[in-house]
């Protein structure tokens, strides 16, 4: 755990700085893949640029939204840099509309422009884990099993590593690359690859977040995380098996 | 049409399977979200500790259960420390005592009583100002920057930590306007 990294005076966050460079390194990768299919990168660039300034500028809002008096009280804090004053739901729908909006005025083809988020995404849900580790956040629950970690006083599995291994292996499997066995038999398929990295990453999360000791409950005591993770693979497999049926159904 | 029916079986194969683990792995009755043992981390109960006032007051931060808590270390030499007390001093004017507890423990053992004493009178502070003169709470908070903030909430636990600093007022009168609706 290293939450805080100290460069001579400064005190720098150690998971911001890796969610950062997650951002750099799957921009760059998108880019590739977009040059790969044959796409603009500087469309794909400027995309996930206004996405991203929409969804933080609406989390913003959302969160002051939320406590209308304490920003009513202090206006300038809708200008702070803190990020726990971040609605991070309204940000994610907000930064999702706004890149269908881009696409759909830009007349990028939707779901192949999709397709090639999807490396930036893999690559940010690996620094994601590696900022958690990071920061002790999503911490596991008390375990007595030969790799248990002593975290926060107790010895507990070491989710984050779990997140990161399992991360890993998802992007490796939307790699774009003519290596990937995967590029020609099903990417060819527009929106597959998207598809398919939602569904194995909700499908990561109905699992792992069973070790989780910060998971939020609902209900007679089911993870909340894992209902949505449920809905989200439910969907996915839906729409993979309509996008993958009609390649198939000619040589049955 | 063979493949696609393969396809439907896997798909509600994989449905089922999962819908189990999140049946099996659910949370038993009478569990908490918490862990209730003491670490400085959100989610878990607030280390207890008893401190003097500047005035020689003597504070336990257990005694405050019931009201909404925030702990602020700081030393008179942090520039974002100082920056940020101010906003600390508005806030606390805003909420009666028995709603909020703002709890400013100087660590001492970096700093100097005589310094925290002055720069508390020039800023008009009416909050307790705690001198951790061994540096016990700075090291049971496993203070790695300052000023750090923690949120505790009127049951003991800690909701939000903030390390680094200046806090923003808004983020303040957000976190306790949460904690404190959380009582009434």
């Amino acid at each position: 755990m290293l939450p805080i990294l100290h460069i001579g005076p400064l005190a720098v966050q150690t998971p911001g700085l890796l969610l950062l460079l997650g951002l750099w390194f799957g921009l760059e990768l998108a880019e590739r893949h977009a040059v790969m299919k044959k796409q603009e990168p500087g469309k794909l660039y400027n995309l996930v640029l206004i996405s991203l300034i929409a969804g933080i500028l609406v989390a913003r809002l959302g969160y002051a939204a939320q406590y209308p008096v304490a920003f009513l009280k202090s206006p300038l804090g809708l200008f702070s840099l803190s990020p726990q004053m971040l609605n991070p739901e309204a940000g994610l729908l907000a930064a999702i509309i706004t890149c269908l909006i881009y696409i759909q005025r830009s007349k990028l083809p939707h779901w192949p422009t999709l397709d090639l988020l999807t490396s930036l995404l893999a690559v940010l849900a690996v620094a994601q884990g590696l900022a958690h580790l990071a920061s002790g956040q999503a911490y596991g629950t008390p375990s007595d099993l030969p790799w248990s970690i002593e975290l926060f006083g107790a010895l507990r599995h070491p989710t984050q590593v779990y997140e990161i291994l399992i991360a890993l292996i998802i992007l490796a499997v939307v790699w774009p690359a003519q290596v990937n066995p995967l590029e020609k038999r099903i990417y060819a398929q527009p929106g597959v690859r998207l598809l398919l990295f939602l569904g194995l990453s909700a499908a990561a999360r109905i699992f792992l977040e069973a070790f989780r000791g910060d998971s939020l409950f609902m209900l007679g005591g089911l993870r909340q995380a894992q209902i949505i993770a449920w809905l989200v693979l439910a969907l996915c497999l839906w729409q993979l098996g309509k996008r993958l049926s009609p390649r198939e159904t000619p040589g049955d | 049409m063979r493949s696609r029916r393969i396809y439907t079986f896997f798909s509600l194969t994989v449905l089922m399977i999962s819908a189990g683990w999140i049946f099996f792995s659910r949370a038993l009755p009478g569990a908490s979200g918490s862990e209730d043992f003491p670490i400085a981390r959100p989610g878990f109960l607030a280390p207890d500790f008893t401190l003097t006032t500047l005035q020689g007051e003597s504070v336990q931060l257990k005694d405050l259960r019931g009201r909404t808590v925030i702990l602020n270390l700081w030393a008179s030499w942090c520039p974002p420390c100082r920056a940020e007390m101010p906003a600390l001093q508005r806030v606390s004017q805003d909420y009666p005592p028995d709603e909020l507890v703002i709890l400013a423990v100087n660590l001492t053992s970096q700093d100097s009583r005589e310094a925290a004493a002055q720069f508390a009178q020039e800023n008009n502070l009416t909050f307790p100002i705690l001198l951790d003169e061994s540096g016990v709470v700075g090291a049971l908070y496993q203070t790695s920057a300052l000023p750090t903030t923690f949120f505790i909430a009127s049951d003991g636990t800690i909701r939000e930590m903030i390390v680094g600093g200046p806090i923003s007022e808004a983020l303040l009168r957000a976190q306790v306007n949460q904690l404190t609706g959380e009582v009434r």
